[in-house]
This record gives C-alpha cells, sequence and structure tokens, in this order.
C-alpha cells in the first residue's frame, strides 16, 4: 500500500484492490467493513487491518 | 520450485518498526472463504498450536457463532483475561500467490473464533489447521507450502 494510505487508515479495517492496492472501503471492525462492500461496486479486493502506531507487537495470542 | 508448492513472499503489514530495525515482516498467505469478492490475510505461525480468527471472519464463513454447535472450547488469552472461545469447521480456499496460474485449493480445518481481534491479518493459522494439512518452510524471505501434504 502506498505510505499515504498506511498512516491514512491506520487503526482501520481496508479492502485494498489488488491492481493498483488503492483501498475501495474501510471500517471500524471487519464486520462493518463486509457489510459496507457489497453496497459498492468493486473488483476483488484483499481485506486487512492496518495497524494502529500504538499497537503491541504481536508474538503470539497470549 | 515443485509444481506442488507455492512460494509466498513474506508481507509487511504496516505494523510500527523496531526501533533500530528494518520492517516486520510476517510469514503470510491469502485465504478465501469461497466469496467472489474479497480475499483475507492469514499469518502463518508454527508455534501456535491451533488456528484462530477473528469471530467476524467465521461469520463471513458461513458459521453462525449463536446458534453453530462448536467442536469445542478452548481457554484463550483475550487481552488481560482468559476466557473460552469456540471452535468450528470451516471449509476456506488457499488463494495461490500472484505469479502462480492455479485454482484455489480448498481444504477443512478447524477455527478458533477470538471476539477480540486487532491484529494486522484475519486469521493466524497454526499446527491444527495448517500445519497438520500442509508442509511449510518458512525462510527468511518466503514461505514454501507444500500442497500434497
Amino acid at each position: 500500500m502506498r505510505a499515504e494510505d498506511v498512516e491514512r487508515f491506520r487503526d482501520r479495517w481496508v479492502a485494498v484492490r489488488g491492481s493498483d492496492e488503492t483501498v475501495v472501503a474501510d471500517a471500524g471492525t471487519l464486520a462493518e467493513l463486509r457489510a459496507t462492500l457489497p453496497r459498492i461496486a468493486h473488483p476483488q479486493v484483499l481485506i486487512r487491518r492496518i495497524p494502529s502506531l500504538s499497537d503491541p507487537l504481536f508474538i503470539g495470542l497470549g | 520450485m515443485s509444481a506442488a508448492a507455492w512460494r509466498c513472499a513474506h508481507l509487511n503489514l504496516d505494523e510500527p518498526r523496531l526501533p533500530d530495525g528494518p520492517p516486520i515482516m510476517r510469514p503470510s498467505v491469502t485465504v478465501s472463504t469461497g466469496s467472489d469478492d474479497a480475499d483475507f490475510l492469514g499469518v502463518v505461525d508454527s508455534g501456535s498450536p491451533i488456528t484462530v480468527a477473528d469471530s467476524a471472519f467465521l461469520a463471513e464463513a458461513g458459521i453462525d457463532l449463536t446458534s453453530d454447535e462448536p467442536v469445542m472450547e478452548l481457554p484463550l488469552g483475550l487481552g488481560a483475561v482468559f476466557g473460552r472461545v469456540p471452535v468450528f469447521d470451516v471449509e476456506l480456499d488457499l488463494v495461490p500467490p500472484g505469479d502462480v496460474d492455479a485454482a484455489n485449493r480448498s481444504w477443512l480445518l478447524q477455527v478458533a473464533a477470538r471476539p477480540v481481534w486487532r491484529l494486522p491479518f484475519t486469521i493466524l493459522f497454526g499446527q491444527r489447521g495448517w500445519f497438520d494439512t500442509y508442509t511449510t518452510t518458512i525462510g527468511a524471505k518466503d514461505t514454501l507450502v507444500h500442497l500434497d501434504g
């Protein structure tokens, strides 16, 4: 993803278009994002969360 | 590379960098619930005995968390406390890397539903659910997934 998009969408779930890594939708939770996607026209996307800068380093589900 | 293996490059998931180091790179794979409009990011973790996902991802995979009977329940860390989480049988598709012209591969696995989820991916693949299906070599820059077990 573009650096400016990473900073813009931190702490958000995003749907990213594969061809050019454009964010086509974002939401606070995965469930909210999935509810949004059917309402917009979009190509195949990859869904992921952009971590907050204050998120702890993940080393396992403790 | 064997035709029966997919090489998946580690991904930078835009986590905060270590103070003195390069970006954190995670062994990552792409999966689908069969939906034709979205794929999801998974991370492979050989140290995890189970596979765990955001509860919303289980719903995406067709599990009704309120009425479907779980296979079992497990104690799992949820933030600073432990709670019991349900485990469900789920069918997922493994999506080939972008440079591989191949169809998705389906497999059946057990996935624990974690209600609290703030990770930069949707599902953590552990020993049960991933390594019991795919022999996997995690290198410095990529993950080699053997499709024939």
